[in-house]
């Protein structure tokens, strides 16, 4: 990259500076570890070992003038080779030390290293062949440039232009301010030595709108990629193949091109871009066979077609080991398509990478020059010249935007002066004219280099001035705001003040996954409104684990299964809640599915009522426990609402209920049933789920006026069949009084116990009532509260065959 | 009979006062409990006390003596009243004491009834940074989580073939709905519904398709926005430092605004936060301007109105407030996790 541009600053620094212009640097490594006396060697000489059938002796010369005799077990040294040469005292990246030694009764003055022991690289199974032109004595740190460091850049999807040296270093000249010097290689053209061209046809303009081609004759099979281009590939992560490949691939790197090599004997007379005919099968070089469509582009020869475009190669038109003949592509593809085919096939590759990220249009022919230029460099042979096919109308065109100095000031907050506006767009290779200038503002029309298709409008243009101006050096300033009240409304239940409350009663809050296991969920329903029957979970198309398939319709499954957790992780005594949102899709009224999702408020109740303590009972809670929760959570919005017998799935039959409210079922209660505490491992476990939006409004309070005069109670035992539920003796009480004449002098009913069992009847029970008595305008007298319970217990012999205790 | 036993008395010259006033007030000293102090009252001015005798053998003296006589047995048995009065109230109190000590409990036994529980630590600092944006007059704005592409990523400037929705691993239905990847589709929906002046935070719950030490597929973000007639970059910058400066509870806080890129803001910036100046930058929120597109979107005319936005992740932040160092930690619900955040 240095080549390129060579800011005054260290790597660290430049590092600093590249995050600071965007391009956010993650990691900076040496690209290698600590290498010391290691040279270049020449293999003089090379015996079989007298003692072991593996290891030959060899001589080497490292340029010092001395011979070195060296034990090596590797199968490829052979005379006249050029290796990686430790000498005695020198290191190995893994901090191993060479010293003279003895290998089976023979002398080793030295070690022939290969890559992976350099750390340069995987291949193992032999010393490292550094070729002829290696010279011998050469420091091999030095020789290989191995004290260079690479920077690993986190790119945002919009700047494809810097996904190429190129690309970087002209954002390091932007950021750093320096003047950026492309290699004079780079831009170097080859002349046309012969006159092979093949002809290329665009069928598909708007998909490909450029296609440039190079045939290059007679290459020298045999040569293999010079080390410095398997050594910068390496560093860019891209692993060397063949001399061919691996141009193309260099050439993408340092210009941001994909190109593509064909073996030219294996195309048919002609280069079609096209969309693939229906049912056309193409296998790739990576070896899958892929069944193709109209919706696939592909390069095509006169007979079949040879490539995926933009994404790979075919295998039966790859260069090989004997090709001798070469045809190189550089074409510019539509963005969207590229992506659309590559995400369909599940395809990305370096090629649709960079296409998606659109690549400069202006770039084809440049990077065809270059990738031809180095193969009859390395590899000798003979080019035609370019041949190239464009549709004018489907390239996109280079933008030019009209940039007011106003409004970068207003955006940034900051004034930022005019010549440094058209510094930092200059410096991004804009063409920057002032067509306005006033006291007010500047107003420029500014023309985009075709590397930066991200730039399409007047704001993309301030982003580019505010990185220039660098974000740092923009003050900060707080926004003045005119005063004004938020609302405080009274008639609404703060949802913090429920989280509080149920924490207050010992709950833990807990945040579980809103996906659940479909199995698990399966055995619960859905609290709904409308109608629980119908209603419908959702499943997810992508699922990250079979556990985490479908939304969860319930609060319980996760609740269930958080509170399992802890019940094996030795916690006795376990509640958690939980607010969320639960999914599920059910018919509205015009019978259309409709989505839901509601807020509900879960909870879990496993263990004794109180923590384990010294004075109070252990029992583990129950029902009416958890009622009392969830009656004190509904009693914040004031409403009344009523606990109705219902078969709730999941739940124990006979004590679960639904707390409906004005009609509408808001909650359900009850205990887990018995068969699946194997299920979700745990027992005993009490749950609730209540509809958030059903309790967050509430009433502000209204004064009602209370008597002045005293109460007279009555504690009554009543005996009643065991079947009569408390609510109904409670009601029927009420009835009673409002058929009485004085009906309103009865305040309130309380139970305060409930009696089953030894000395009463078998069906029956006793259910202790306190009745409160009290007038608004008197104070009463015995005898009329007497008289007036009189009554009440002679209704409630009929119905419901209550009979005061001790009276039968 | 009784007539003669008190000439007896009178005979046998009963002791002089002084003596008998001495020897009541020795007794009453000597008295260690209540009934034997009453035994000391019976016997002194009880009805056949001693005192009692004395004031009843006033009769037999002269008349002309009785005053000056009656006058001084008066005298001494108020003063043995006042000396049983006052040991009376030292003993109730002695016994009253002991009675209490008797009573006492161990103290050091742990008080009875019901443990509270606590808060999540994610709702703990949600609450926290919706606490902070209200109290400088930015509304809590909420919206759906099963969200349509439309509001997910069209409206927000991301089309279909967007490299950036590679960014966001997404969570499809059958129908082509979604888990929404973000809170920012929050913002079109308050844009939709109202007009600037617009300052909204969007506290809930996102989705992405990924799961390692440092991802989970749900966790929880906050979206901020502003919009007004004069929001700059700068005010972005002011306000997330302060809100940095006030969350952490720091002064020593560095920040850093870096470039980057959201399809839904621009200029857009990543904001790392780092404590003392040798530290690590860590990356906290994303931030930006809101895209003149998205704005045009909503109706809002985008050369009237600016506004900025910013989404941060509130795991990040508990992790970094709190000290938990696993993402995890925060959907097992241990409860030996949560207890700590109690």
């Amino acid at each position: 990259m240095r080549q390129w541009v060579d800011p005054p600053l260290d790597t660290q620094a430049l590092g600093e500076r590249l995050t600071a212009a965007g391009l956010e640097v993650e990691s900076i490594d040496s690209v290698a570890g600590r290498i010391e006396g290691v040279v270049v060697g020449e293999i003089v000489a090379v015996e079989p070992h007298p003692g072991a059938d593996r290891l030959y002796l060899c001589e080497v010369i490292d340029g010092s003038g001395q011979s070195a005799k060296v034990v090596c077990g590797a199968p490829n040294v052979h005379s006249g080779m050029r290796s990686a040469f430790a000498r005695i005292g020198g290191r190995l990246p893994d901090g191993k030390k060479i010293r003279a030694s003895r290998i089976r009764g023979e002398q080793s003055q030295g070690m022939l290293c290969s890559a992976v022991e350099l750390g340069i690289g995987e291949d193992a199974d032999g010393i490292i062949d550094l070729g002829r032109d290696a010279p011998v004595g050469a420091d091999l740190t030095e020789w290989l440039g191995l004290d260079d460091a690479v920077i690993e850049i986190g790119l945002t999807p919009n700047r494809g232009d810097c996904l190429s040296i190129a690309g970087i270093a002209r954002e390091v000249a932007f950021a750093c301010g320096t003047k950026l010097h492309p290699p004079a290689e780079v831009s170097a053209t080859l002349t046309a030595t012969i006159d092979d061209t093949l002809p290329i046809v665009l069928e598909a303009p708007a998909r490909c709108p450029r296609y440039v081609g190079r045939i290059v004759r007679n290459i020298d099979p045999g040569i293999p990629s010079p080390l410095w281009i398997c050594e910068r590939l390496r560093r860019c992560g891209v692993r060397p193949l063949s001399l061919v490949v691996d141009i193309t691939n260099y050439v993408m790197l340092e210009l941001g091109q994909p190109l593509h090599a064909f073996d030219l004997d294996r195309i048919d007379r002609e280069i079609r871009v096209r969309e693939a005919l229906e049912g056309e099968e193409l296998v790739l070089l990576d070896g899958t066979r892929h069944l193709l469509d109209a919706k696939s582009l592909v390069i095509a020869d006169a007979s079949q077609a040879v490539a995926l475009a933009g994404i790979m190669g075919g295998e039966g038109s790859k260069v090989s080991e004997s090709t001798r003949n070469v045809f190189f592509e550089g074409a510019w593809f539509e963005p969207r398509g590229i992506a659309l085919e590559a995400r369909r096939r599940s395809m990305h590759t370096d090629a649709s990478h960079r296409f998606e990220r659109i690549v400069s249009p202006q770039l084809q022919r440049d990077a065809i020059e270059r990738a031809s230029a180095l193969l009859v460099e390395i590899a000798g042979g003979e080019a035609g010249p370019l041949c190239e096919a464009t549709a004018a109308d489907d390239l996109p065109g280079s933008e030019s935007i009209r940039l007011r100095s106003a409004r970068i000031d207003r955006i940034l907050g900051t004034a930022v002066s005019p010549p440094d506006v058209v510094d930092f767009l200059s410096r991004l290779g804009m063409t920057v004219e002032e067509i306005e200038a006033s006291e007010e503002q500047c107003v420029w029309q500014v023309s985009v280099p075709p590397f930066r298709p991200d730039i399409g409008t007047e704001i993309d243009l301030i982003e580019e001035v505010a990185r220039g101006v660098g974000f740092d050096a923009i003050p900060e300033s707080m926004p003045r705001i005119e005063l004004s009240f938020a609302g405080v409304p009274e008639d609404r239940v703060d949802e913090g003040r429920i989280r509080t409350l149920l924490i207050d009663r010992g709950y833990h809050e807990a945040l579980t996954y809103s996906f659940v296991d479909a199995r698990r969920q399966a055995h619960f329903s859905v609290l709904s409104a409308a109608g629980a029957k119908d209603a419908q979970p959702i499943p997810l198309a992508n699922p990250i684990a079979s556990d985490m398939g479908v939304m969860r319709t319930t609060m319980w499954p996760g609740l269930v299964h958080a509170a399992a957790r802890n019940s094996k992780r030795q916690q006795p005594r376990v509640r958690l809640f939980e607010i969320g949102r639960v999914f599920f899709e059910c018919p509205d009224r015009q019978g259309e599915t409709r989505l839901e999702q509601p807020t509900m408020i879960g909870g879990i109740a496993v263990g004794s009522t109180l923590p384990l303590q010294w004075s109070a009972s252990a029992l583990d809670a129950d029902f009416h426990d958890i009622k009392n929760d969830i009656e004190a959570i509904i009693g914040l919005s004031g409403k009344r609402v009523e606990f109705e017998q219902a078969e709730i799935l999941g739940l124990h039959p006979a004590r679960c209920a639904v707390i409906m409210h004005r009609g509408q079922s808001i909650g359900r209660v009850g205990a887990l049933h018995p068969d699946l505490a194997d299920e979700f491992r745990i027992k005993g476990a009490l749950l609730f789920e209540l509809r958030l939006d059903a309790i967050l409004d509430k009433a502000v309070p209204q004064f009602e006026g209370f008597s002045r005069f005293p109460a007279v109670r009555r504690d009554l035992s009543l005996l009643v069949p065991e079947t009569v539920q408390c609510a109904a003796l409670n009601a029927r009480i009420l009835e009673i009084g409002g058929s009485l004449a004085d009906s309103e002098i009865l305040e309130d009913v309380e139970v305060f116990d409930v009696y089953q069992g030894k000395g009463l009847d078998p069906g029956r029970k006793s259910v202790s009532l306190r009745l409160t008595f009290r007038s608004m305008t008197r104070t009463l007298d015995d005898a009329e509260v007497d008289a007036y319970l009189e009554k009440t217990l002679v209704s409630l012999r009929e119905d419901p065959g209550a009979i005061l205790r001790g009276d039968s | 009979m009784r007539g003669r036993s008190f000439e007896m008395t009178f005979e046998m010259k009963s002791p002089p006062l002084d003596a008998l006033l001495t020897s009541a007030l020795e007794a009453i000293a000597a008295a260690d409990t209540l009934s034997e102090l009453d035994a000391v009252r019976v016997r002194f001015l009880g009805r056949q006390g001693e005192i009692t005798a004395q004031l009843k053998s006033l009769g037999s003296l002269a008349v002309e003596e009785r005053p000056e006589a009656g006058k001084r047995i008066n005298d001494g048995k108020r003063s043995i009243q006042a000396s049983l009065d006052a040991r009376k109230a030292v003993l109730s109190a002695d016994a009253l004491q002991s009675r209490l000590i008797e009573e006492g409990v161990d103290i050091t036994l742990p008080g009875r009834g019901q443990r509270s529980g606590g808060l999540h630590p994610v709702t703990r600092t949600l609450d926290r940074i919706c606490s902070l944006f209200r109290s400088v007059g930015f509304e809590v704005a909420e919206g759906p989580e099963i969200e349509d592409d439309y509001y997910n990523f069209e409206a927000l400037n991301i089309p279909a073939h967007h490299p950036a929705r590679a960014m966001q691993d997404t969570f499809y239905f059958p129908d082509g709905r979604l888990l929404r990847t973000h809170t920012s589709p929050v913002q079109i929906r308050v844009m939709e519904k109202q007009s600037p002046p617009l300052r909204i935070i969007a506290p809930g719950r996102v989705y992405r398709s990924d799961s390692d030490q440092t991802h989970t597929p749900m966790f929880h973000q906050v979206e901020g926005l502003m919009v007004g007639e004069d929001v700059s970059f700068a005010h972005l910058k002011g306000i997330l430092h302060e809100f940095l400066r006030n969350f952490f509870e720091a002064d020593d806080l560095d920040i850093r605004f870096r470039p980057s890129y959201f399809p839904f803001t621009e200029p857009s910036a990543e904001v790392d936060i780092r404590r003392g100046a040798g530290g690590d930058w860590l990356e906290v929120l994303g931030s930006g301007m809101v895209h003149p597109k998205v704005l045009e979107n909503c109706g809002i005319d985008s050369e009237r109105y600016t506004g900025f936005a910013f989404g941060l992740g509130v795991e990040r932040f508990a992790m970094l407030r709190y000290g938990v160092d696993d993402l995890r930690m925060f959907f097992e619900n241990d409860l030996r996790f949560l207890r700590q955040f109690a």
